[in-house]
């Protein structure tokens, strides 16, 4: 299926979540227009040990990490 | 007003069925009959219909979720999000009514009881069943038929589809109005 309508973040992004900035992951999709008033829903990757966590969140949760942070 | 997962299914995942729906018809209508590549087209369109089922599901719990989070303090939010998401069974799998109910009575609702008040519901319930009974003897190229639910025709996986459109909106409504009476506002 294609992928649904992109948002302003794309798969591999780096990112944070705004009011909670140590928890920073990638993008791996968007999942669509699922969120308040059809706002895009993110899934991102966070690294952690012994495996990788995944959270869905909105789109207004999350400003990106320059590529030279 | 439908929420975003149901209208996807109305107008994204359905014409897609139904486009495999209506080559499957044609692969048994053929002039040049062709029974291997019509049971393929078939075994495909339980799968595809099982799993755009299962996608629908998930759109509505995730818009859910969203719709909860927005209604509590922003500092609470993500907290909300992981809760209501993470070890949802609809992330891997397979769309049976079992799966549905316990991944949507996270939010504080009998999904059985709530889907008795239409007496159709009995009938989507039972084909969503036998939907995955027969996915899963596809997917898995089993040996033994399932017990329930066949013989797998074209006019059977239409029922089958049928049903599934009647469970999406009664989900659709069902989560609509108990959302509204959760967080006291309309959720989508």
């Amino acid at each position: 299926m294609d992928d649904p309508k992109p948002g302003t973040f794309k798969r591999g992004d780096r990112v944070r979540l705004l009011g909670a900035p140590k928890i920073t992951g990638r993008v791996t999709g968007p999942i669509g227009p699922l969120g308040p008033k059809g706002e895009e829903v993110y899934q991102i990757r966070l690294p952690r040990k012994p495996k990788p966590t995944y959270l869905i969140v909105l789109e207004s949760q999350m400003e990106p990490i320059p590529a030279t942070a | 007003m439908p929420s975003r997962a149901y209208l996807r299914w109305r107008h994204d995942r359905s014409p897609r069925l139904a486009e495999v729906e209506a080559q499957c018809a044609a692969t048994l209508a053929s002039a040049v009959p062709n029974p291997l590549l019509a049971d393929e087209n078939l075994r495909g369109y339980v799968v595809l219909l099982s799993s755009h089922l299962q996608g629908f599901c998930r759109d509505l719990h995730t818009e859910c979720v969203m719709a909860i989070a927005a209604a509590v303090p922003a500092t609470m939010r993500l907290a909300i999000q992981t809760l209501g998401l993470s070890g949802r069974e609809l992330d891997g799998a397979n769309p049976k009514f079992e799966t549905i109910r316990g991944d949507f009575e996270r939010f504080a609702l009998n999904l059985s009881d709530e889907l008795s008040v239409q007496p159709a519901n009995a009938l989507w319930i039972t084909h969503v069943g036998h939907l995955n009974l027969w996915r899963n003897y596809v997917a898995h190229h089993k040996i033994a038929l399932p017990a329930a639910g066949g013989p797998l025709t074209l006019p059977t996986a239409r029922d089958w589809r049928t049903s599934c459109d009647g469970l999406a909106a009664e989900l659709d409504r069902i989560m609509y109005n108990h959302l509204w009476a959760l967080i006291g506002t309309v959720p989508w």
